[in-house]
């Protein structure tokens, strides 16, 4: 079953600013399997939508790459722009957080879906639009003929995100990247995303990889999670094992962090805990573990020594030197 | 878009109105009169004179009277040319400054913006420092300077073209590059930084990462909205070509309309400066009605409204 | 209670530690850090102190003729740097007074235009409503307008004369302005400290000055920047129609005027004024441009 179909291998992103350079992710490695979906957890910073970016070659122009990002064989960060127009959009397709200027705004949904089919599967102009109609009459999203007549701020935000989807899922892709697909969305909204996303998840072989900072979509469509502090992953594991024994202070945090019906982890007043501090800044990042300034259990070793991601009990890596933490 | 066509429709009449009768006011408030050239004139000749043309009425009866001509058509005859009415001259001038003034204004749209995206696409290259450089340039240096060099370049020492009057294309083309060349600055600059901006923009990002080729992103998702601020700056681009056109024909003694203009405000042929002026402006207001249409086309979320 | 008031304390002076540098600090070190824009200084620097001093230094005067040299290039020796006229008089020290005389007119006629625009951008923006509505459509109007001909008609009809050059520049040119600062005025109105201002009973006079002029500085003086050069610009344009300034005063517009119409014979007559007007275009774009962006960063 655990057949890896994206494999990356100490991937960094840096960028060049005025200021200087700023590190974004720094030695990341993890593998996707095939079917599966891999949930990426962080604050905004921590350098996970960086990293799909990078794979993709869509970094903005003072980004760069290292490391490989290995899929069929291929290191995608080795591809010319043109034969990774062979892959994105194609094999590997990414949808993003904000729908709204994330479409072109000129151009009616029914070419923006078409013009992929016309790259991809060399169909004609007059034979994209029933395809793309097909698709859209698939997903259940009603009254297609005219939404697809529809400019993008014509459409409602959730129909956007959808519209979005199914722009990602028309040439069955092997993996489909979903930054924050639910984060500018409202609730009732999100839960008609995740369940277009889960529902893509039980009937095809796609292979999802879900970047959010939201723990609870992470919970209810993942199988496993990997969360990322200031541009390196701090833990991983199955998502159970993550939810019910979170090992990392970070990860700990995050949960502790989330709003509850029945509330057993945040203190006893009811109130929401909250990790105190600020994430580091990644031009300027400390010696050690760069979670240790805001760590309820810092050591004092975690200033000066960085704690090294190693493979513990079953699908586990972690990165703290709280040895077994619980 | 109908109502709104008819509402800017609306907004021109006072406007029209407002130009009228600032421009009328300004000028017969004005001490002086078309007359003060022949300083030898009988008295009695004088008056008769001022009063063929109304010149002794008051300035709001005069106004009155004159914008009741304007809305009948008729635009009055010239003082100082006397065999032409206002409107003959307009049709003598028209033909040469219209012919000049939309060439250039073409040339400026299309080497503006095919050099403002080229600049865009290879941001920081050799060919964009050498178009923002030429764009500079453009900018700094008016076409009163680049047209006096232009003749003496290609029409003197090269003996290539003509250097002054009107006749075939030939004469036509050092007058339309010196108008162009200030609007082509402008609009590759304009073209140049809206395109580096929508470049950026999250829905550039996801055209790439559906794998569209780079010619496709440029001509169907970027062009349409990077376009947008040169439409906008249309208005003024004829606005300057107008005023580049009255120093210009003056350089290479065009028989066109600002060569008249000149002239007339110089001889205080009101009737002649009022018509051109009111042509001008009429002129600048439907380009700037043409250009909020054409930006409705243009931009899907005007055209809902 | 206090708990929660030390928590708060706690995060207003951690939140003060990352501000650090204010926005004046910043829009000075990235100016600062702009060639073109301190080249641009410089440039400006040099001609006004070229325009300022040849008068008082030269040996040669405004309409002083030198008849042994008549028509003669440009030359070390014989002291005529930039050569001669066809009446002996010298260029270097007539170029220096066209340069006095159009950068005072840029400058004059910005601050008219800067005066009326600030003040009708500002009374628009503040009292709002249909006033504001009425005010901008009159502007929207007369932007709609080829506003050269009024000039035209004010220097010529009126009279030629260098106050009318200044007034009617000035005169048109505002409408840019009164856009800008109104729009300012209307994006300020709404912060709360100044609705705390007209609640407290603060006089809109006083409202306007200690609030929003503050707060509309930027724009306004990159504005300006770029407005200095579009009139020189004009009145060079009208001189150059022979509707601005006239001999025996001069300007850069009246210099380039007779030397393009003497290019063949005497290039140098264009060359000069030519290039010091260009020099300096370039001198104030640069400084615009580096404004721009040292006090609006997100729009670079």
């Amino acid at each position: 079953m655990a057949e890896p179909i994206l494999t990356a291998e100490g991937l960094g992103v840096a960028f060049e600013t005025p200021d200087g350079t700023v590190r974004a992710v720094t030695d990341l490695s993890f593998t996707l399997n095939k079917g599966e979906c891999l949930g990426i957890v962080g604050e905004s910073g921590s350098g996970k939508s960086q990293t799909f970016l990078a794979a993709l070659g869509l970094l903005a122009d003072n980004g760069t790459a290292s490391g490989t990002v290995t899929f069929q064989g291929q290191n995608l960060l080795d591809l010319t722009q043109q034969k990774l127009n062979t892959i994105r959009g194609d094999r590997i397709t990414m949808i993003f957080q904000d729908a709204l200027t994330g479409l072109t705004p000129h151009m009616r949904m029914g070419d923006q879906l078409g013009e992929v089919l016309i790259a991809h599967q060399g169909l004609t102009k007059t034979a994209a639009p029933q395809r793309v109609l097909d698709l859209i009459t698939r997903l259940r999203i009603p009254d297609p003929e005219k939404r697809l007549r529809m400019y993008p701020h014509e459409l409602s935000g959730g129909m956007r995100q959808r519209m979005m989807i199914a722009m990602a899922l028309l040439c069955e892709p092997d993996i489909l990247i979903a930054d924050e697909p639910t984060t500018a969305l409202d609730v009732t909204i999100q839960a008609q995303v995740l369940h277009l996303l889960g529902g893509l998840k039980k009937h095809t072989k796609t292979s999802i990889i879900l970047v959010t900072h939201d723990l609870g979509v992470v919970a209810g469509l993942c199988d496993r999670v990997m969360v990322m502090y200031a541009g390196r992953m701090v833990e991983q594991a199955l998502v159970n094992e993550l939810f019910y024994d979170p090992k990392h202070p970070y990860t700990r945090g995050l949960l502790a962090s989330m709003p509850r019906l029945t509330d057993d982890v945040g203190d006893k007043t009811g109130r929401l805990s909250a990790i105190p501090g600020q994430p580091p800044n990644l031009q300027d990042m400390p010696g050690g573990c760069a979670f240790a300034p805001r760590c309820a259990a810092v050591q004092a070793r975690c200033h000066t020594e960085r704690p090294p991601l190693t493979q513990r009990d079953g699908m586990r890596r972690l990165a703290c030197h709280l040895e077994g933490a619980s | 878009m109908t109502a709104f066509i008819v509402r800017r429709l609306l907004f021109a009449i006072p406007t029209l109105l407002a130009v009228i009768t600032l421009s009328f006011v300004l000028m017969h408030t004005a001490p002086g009169g078309p007359f003060d050239i022949d300083a030898g004139l009988e008295p009695e000749i004088l008056e008769n004179l001022k009063s063929a043309y109304n010149l002794d009425k008051p300035v709001p009866v005069q106004l009155l009277m004159y914008i009741g001509n304007v809305l009948q058509g008729d635009l009055g005859p010239s003082i100082i040319r006397k065999d032409y009415t206002v409107s003959e001259l307009l049709s003598l001038g028209l033909p040469v400054s219209l012919s000049l003034g939309l060439k250039a204004l073409s040339l400026a749209l299309l080497l503006g913006g095919i050099l403002g995206t080229y600049a865009a696409l290879h941001q920081n290259s050799v060919a964009d420092y050498a178009v923002m450089t030429l764009s500079m340039s453009g900018i700094a240096i008016p076409s009163f300077v680049v047209a006096p060099v232009l003749t003496l370049f290609f029409g003197v020492y090269l003996n290539l073209l003509p250097v002054a009057g009107w006749g075939d294309l030939r004469h036509q083309i050092l007058p339309v590059i010196a108008l162009a060349l200030p609007q082509v600055a402008i609009i590759a600059r304009l073209m140049r930084s809206s395109m580096i901006e929508v470049l950026r923009s999250n829905y550039i990002r996801t055209a790439h990462a559906k794998g569209l080729s780079p010619q496709r992103i440029v001509i169907r998702h970027a062009l349409p909205a990077a376009i947008l601020p040169v439409i906008s700056y249309l208005g003024p681009a004829i606005a300057g070509v107008i005023t580049g056109s009255v120093v210009i024909e003056q350089i290479f003694e065009l028989p066109g309309v600002g060569r008249y203009f000149i002239q007339g405000a110089i001889d205080r042929d009101y009737p002649l400066v009022m018509g051109i002026v009111i042509f001008f402006a009429g002129a600048v207001i439907v380009m700037n009605l043409l250009v909020d249409i054409l930006y409705g086309f243009l931009d899907p979320k005007i055209k809902v409204e | 209670m206090s708990s929660n008031r030390t928590e708060i304390t706690d995060f207003l002076s951690s939140a003060a530690h990352i501000k650090g540098r204010s926005l004046w600090q910043d829009a000075r070190a990235r100016f600062t850090h702009n060639k073109a824009a301190i080249t641009g200084v410089i440039g400006l620097v040099l001609i006004t102190l070229y325009a300022i001093l040849t008068p008082f230094v030269s040996a040669y005067t405004l309409d002083g003729l030198d008849y042994s040299y008549i028509q003669e290039g440009p030359s070390l020796s014989n002291g005529h740097w930039f050569g001669t006229d066809s009446n002996g008089r010298d260029l270097f020290v007539r170029t220096a007074y066209g340069a006095r005389i159009s950068l005072l007119i840029g400058l004059m006629t910005t601050a008219i235009a800067l005066s009326i625009g600030v003040f009708y951008g500002a009374l628009a923006g503040f009292l709002g409503g249909r006033i504001d509505n009425i005010m901008m459509r009159l502007v929207d109007m007369l932007y709609a307008l080829p506003l050269i001909f009024f000039i035209i008609i004010l220097v010529t009809i009126v009279g030629r004369n260098i106050f009318l050059v200044f007034i009617g520049i000035g005169a048109v040119e505002w409408l840019t302005m009164a856009r800008i600062v109104r729009g300012q005025t209307l994006s300020v109105k709404q912060k709360e400290y100044v609705e705390a201002a007209i609640v407290a009973g603060v006089s809109p006079f006083e409202i306007i000055r200690r609030h929003i002029i503050p707060n509309v500085i930027g724009p306004v003086i990159v504005f300006v920047t770029l407005l200095i050069p579009t009139n020189i610009l004009i009145e060079s344009y009208l001189s150059f129609l022979g509707l601005g300034v006239q001999e025996p005063m001069t300007s850069w517009g009246v210099l380039i005027k007779q030397g393009s119409n003497n290019l063949e014979s005497m290039p140098w007559l264009l060359l000069f004024p030519a290039t010091f007007l260009a020099i300096t275009m370039f001198c104030f774009n640069f400084i615009g441009d580096g404004l721009r962006d040292a006090l609006d960063p997100k729009d670079r």
